[in-house]
C-alpha cells in the first residue's frame, strides 16, 4: 500500500470511529450516505461541490460540543455550515472533513426590543429574525440578497452585507456577543447584552467574518433597531453605467444618505428583464435602485431630492413606487440579477471588489476598458453606495484563463485604489490565492498564528482563507 | 371628452392588518394606505381615453384628509385635477354613491370609471348603485380580449371604444365575454384584465403637486342622509384546527363521516 493509500485508510478508520462514537448522541442526524452528503457539498460560488467524509446536524450546543470533542480526539477536520448560500466556496469540503450543518439550531431564544437585542441560534433564517422584529416595530438591518434562506450564523461567519449596508452598515455592527465552541469542546461566551462594552479584547469581532476557521458559533446576541416609519423606493434609468455611477456619487457628495443605492448595468438589466416583475424600461443602459427611509414626509422628500440630483447626470426616467407591492417588485428586479445571469451564461465568475465610494466611476471605466481589451462580456451590479461592485465575468469555459487574468487585474486595481479584493463575500477558496494581493505575508502569518490559539490542531475549516 | 374616475383610499394589502382590541375597526397605527388597485386600472384607462380623444380626467375621492395622497397619486399618473369630499365618517355604498352622484351632477362628465370593487371591504356595490342614482347606462367588469402581454397593451391602446356619443365595452361574464354598447354618459367599472397601470414618474409627482384639488365637506353634499349598513364588529376568522394523517382509507371514510360530517 502506498503512503497516501495508508493515510486514506487511516482517515477512513477515523471516520468510522467518529460515526460509532456519535451515533448514540445524534441518531439519524449523522450520516455517510452519499445522497445526504450531496446536500451539504457545495455553495453558490459556482465552484465544484465535493462530498465530505460525513455530515452531522446537531440540534443544540451540547451536541456541537460532543462533535467538537470527538473530532479533536480523532483529528477530523470540521466545516461549520449554514444554508450554503455563500459565494466563496468557504463551506466546500476538501473531502476528509465532517460538515457540521447548524441549520436545525433555528430558534429565536429571546427578542427584547426594549433592550434592542435578540438572542438567536445560528440556524435562524435572516429574514425570519427581521420579520419577528418588525412585528414589534423593529428591524434587523443586514439584508443580503439571500436573506430569505441564508442563516444568521452564516451571515456572522461571512460578515454579510446587503443593500441596506450603505446606511446601516454590515453584519459586524449588529453582533453584540456570541457563544463559541472550539475544537476539543471548550465553550466560551463573548460580549454582552448592553449597547456599550469595552472589557477585554473584542473576540466577538474576531469571529465575525472568520469563515468558520476559528470555531463554531452556537448562539449570538444580535442588535435590532427601531424600524423606520416609512421607506420610499425609486428606479432610475440611465443611458449607461458611467452616468449612473456619477449620479450615485453626486447624491453622496450633496450630503444625502440613501438607505439603498444599487446599480444594475446593461448586461444585468437584459438578463433580469424576462423574469423581473418590475417592468424594466426598454432601451436603457443602466439603472439605479434608490431608497430612503425615516419619518414619512422626510423619507419622501429625501427620495425625490436624491432622484433629482442623481437624475441630473443624465437619467432618462425615474419611477417611484406607489405602494409596498411595487417596492417589492423593484427590489426583486435587483435580487434576481445574479440567478438570471447564471441562467443565461454557461460560466459566471462572480467577484465583489470594493473601493472608496468616490472611486466607483473610475473603477467602472477601468473594468469596461479591460473587458473590451480582453473581449470578455461582463455584468456589473451591486452596492454602488458602498463602493462595492459585483463584477461578473461571463464567458465560455475556453475563456477561463483569460477571465482569471482579468479577475486578478481588477483586484489589483481595487487594492491600488485603497480598496479590497472582497467587500462582502469573503475569501473562502475562491479568492484564497488573491488574499496576498491585498495583505502582506507578515499580516497573513499573524492571522495564522492567531488561528492556532483557537484551533491548535488546524481542524476548523482547513485550507480556507489562507 | 371629460372622464371622472373615483379612487378609494384602502389599506395596503401587502401590510399585515391588525384589528382594534374592541373590534370597532382596523388599527391605523403603522398602517399604510394606497389607491385601490382596481381604481388604478380605471385611472389608466381614463388616461388612455383622454390621450386618444382629448379632454380631461378628474379624480374623485371620499374620505379623511389623508385621501389627498391617493388623489395626488392618480394626478402623478397624469390625471388633470381632483375633487376631494372630506369626511371622517365610515361610508357604506349608499352614502358613497349619493355623495358621488352630487359631485358628478355638478361636473357632468361623459364617462365615469371606477374599480369594480375596493380591496378593503370587497362590497362591489358603489358603482352599480351610482349608475342607478344617475339613471345612466352601466357596464360592470370591463375587460378586453387581448392579453396583458399583447402588443395592443404594450402600445397603451384603450380597450373602450368611443364614437358617435357611444361607448363599446367588453365585459367579463360567467363562462365568457359580453360586448355592450352604451349611450354616453355612461358608468363603467373595471376588471383586473383591462390594462396594466403605468408607474408614477418623479416628474409626474412634481407636476401633481401643483394640480388643483377642490374640497367639499361631505354633509354639505348629502345633508343628513344615513347609511343603510353599519359595521358592528370585526374579528379574525377562527383559527383552523390542525390537520391529521390517517393510516388508511377506511379510517379516512370514518373521520369524514363521523367527525367532519361531510359525507
Amino acid at each position: 500500500m502506498s503512503f497516501l493509500g495508508m493515510l486514506r485508510s487511516m482517515a477512513l478508520n477515523h471516520v468510522e470511529r467518529f460515526m460509532k462514537r456519535l451515533a448514540p448522541v445524534l441518531g439519524e442526524r449523522i450520516t455517510r450516505d452519499p445522497e445526504l452528503l450531496a446536500s451539504v457539498a457545495g455553495d453558490e460560488s459556482g465552484l465544484a461541490p465535493q462530498l465530505p467524509a460525513a455530515a452531522v446536524w446537531p440540534q443544540n450546543r451540547d451536541e456541537v460540543v460532543e462533535v467538537a470533542k470527538e473530532a479533536a480526539d480523532l483529528g477530523m477536520g470540521l466545516i461549520p455550515r449554514g444554508a450554503g448560500s455563500g459565494k466563496s466556496g468557504a463551506v466546500i469540503p476538501g473531502g476528509h472533513e465532517v460538515v457540521v450543518d447548524l441549520s436545525k439550531m433555528n430558534r429565536i431564544l429571546e427578542l427584547r426590543p426594549q433592550d434592542l437585542y435578540a438572542i438567536v441560534e445560528p440556524g435562524v433564517i435572516t429574514e425570519v429574525l427581521d420579520q419577528s422584529a418588525s412585528e414589534e416595530g423593529f428591524m434587523y438591518p443586514p439584508d443580503p440578497a439571500s436573506k430569505s434562506y441564508s442563516t444568521l450564523g452564516g451571515n456572522i461567519a461571512t460578515n454579510a452585507g446587503g443593500p441596506r449596508a450603505v446606511k446601516y452598515g454590515v453584519t459586524h455592527r449588529y453582533v453584540w456577543g456570541i457563544e463559541m465552541v472550539l475544537p476539543g469542546g471548550d465553550v466560551f461566551r463573548t460580549g454582552r447584552h448592553s449597547i456599550k462594552g469595552v472589557a477585554g479584547y473584542d473576540l466577538t469581532s474576531l469571529f465575525v467574518g472568520s469563515e468558520g476557521t476559528l470555531g463554531f458559533i452556537t448562539q449570538a446576541t444580535l442588535h435590532i433597531v427601531p424600524a423606520p416609519k416609512a421607506v420610499e423606493t425609486a428606479f432610475l434609468s440611465f443611458p449607461d453605467a458611467l452616468s449612473a455611477s456619477k449620479g450615485a456619487e453626486a447624491v453622496f457628495t450633496k450630503g444625502y444618505l440613501p438607505s439603498t443605492m444599487e446599480l444594475l448595468d446593461h448586461e444585468s438589466l437584459e438578463a433580469v428583464r424576462a423574469v423581473s416583475p418590475f417592468r424594466i424600461p426598454e432601451d436603457i443602459g443602466a439603472a439605479l435602485l434608490v431608497e430612503s427611509d425615516g419619518a414619512a414626509e422626510v423619507a419622501q422628500q429625501d427620495l425625490y431630492r436624491m432622484c433629482e440630483i442623481a437624475g441630473d447626470s443624465g437619467a432618462s426616467d425615474c419611477v417611484v413606487a406607489r405602494n409596498e407591492k411595487e417596492r417589492q417588485t423593484m427590489r426583486r428586479a435587483r435580487q434576481l440579477v445574479s440567478s438570471s445571469l447564471k441562467e443565461k451564461f454557461p460560466l459566471k465568475i462572480s467577484d465583489d471588489i470594493a473601493v472608496p465610494r468616490s472611486q466607483m466611476a473610475v473603477l467602472m471605466e477601468y473594468a469596461q476598458a479591460e473587458a473590451l481589451k480582453e473581449e470578455i462580456t461582463f455584468a456589473a451590479y451591486g452596492h454602488i453606495g458602498d463602493g462595492n461592485l459585483h463584477v461578473n465575468l461571463l464567458c465560455d469555459v475556453d475563456d477561463l484563463p483569460k477571465a482569471q487574468g482579468m479577475r486578478i487585474k481588477l483586484m489589483q486595481k481595487a487594492v491600488r485604489m485603497q480598496g479590497t479584493v472582497s467587500g462582502e463575500h469573503g475569501i473562502g477558496i475562491h479568492k484564497r490565492d488573491m488574499l496576498s494581493i491585498e495583505q502582506s505575508q507578515e499580516l497573513i502569518d499573524l492571522q495564522k498564528r492567531l488561528k492556532k490559539v483557537f484551533d491548535p490542531q488546524g481542524l476548523m475549516n482547513p485550507n480556507k482563507v489562507f | 371628452m371629460k372622464i371622472l374616475v373615483t379612487v378609494k383610499r384602502v389599506e395596503d394589502p401587502e401590510i399585515k392588518i391588525k384589528i382594534k382590541a374592541d373590534g370597532s375597526g382596523l388599527e391605523s397605527e403603522q398602517m399604510k394606505y394606497v389607491v385601490n388597485p382596481f381604481d388604478e386600472i380605471a385611472v389608466e384607462e381614463a388616461l388612455r381615453l383622454r390621450d386618444t380623444h382629448e379632454g380631461e380626467v378628474v379624480i374623485l375621492s371620499l374620505g379623511v384628509a389623508d385621501c389627498a395622497q391617493q388623489i395626488r397619486t392618480a394626478l402623478a399618473m397624469g390625471a388633470d385635477r381632483g375633487v376631494h369630499v372630506l369626511t371622517d365618517e365610515t361610508l357604506d355604498p349608499t352614502l358613497a354613491s349619493l355623495a358621488m352622484q352630487k359631485v358628478i351632477e355638478d361636473e357632468s362628465p361623459d364617462i365615469v370609471l371606477m374599480g369594480k370593487q375596493a380591496v378593503d371591504d370587497d362590497m362591489g356595490q358603489t358603482g352599480v348603485m351610482l349608475a342607478e342614482r344617475l339613471g345612466w347606462g352601466q357596464a360592470s367588469f370591463a375587460s378586453k380580449e387581448a392579453s396583458l402581454e399583447s402588443e395592443e397593451e404594450k402600445s397603451k391602446q384603450t380597450a373602450l371604444n368611443v364614437s358617435d356619443n357611444k361607448v363599446t365595452v367588453v365585459r367579463e361574464v360567467d363562462g365568457g365575454i359580453e360586448t355592450l354598447c352604451l349611450n354616453l354618459p355612461a358608468l363603467i367599472t373595471t376588471e383586473l384584465r383591462l390594462n396594466i397601470p403605468r408607474y408614477a414618474s418623479l416628474p409626474g409627482i412634481m407636476k401633481a403637486k401643483k394640480k388643483e384639488i377642490k374640497e367639499f365637506p361631505l354633509r354639505d353634499l348629502i345633508g343628513d342622509a344615513q347609511p343603510l349598513v353599519e359595521v358592528l364588529k370585526m374579528e379574525k376568522p377562527a383559527a383552523r384546527a390542525a390537520g391529521m394523517i390517517v393510516s388508511d382509507v377506511p379510517q379516512l371514510m370514518e373521520k369524514l363521516r363521523n367527525e367532519a360530517k361531510v359525507i
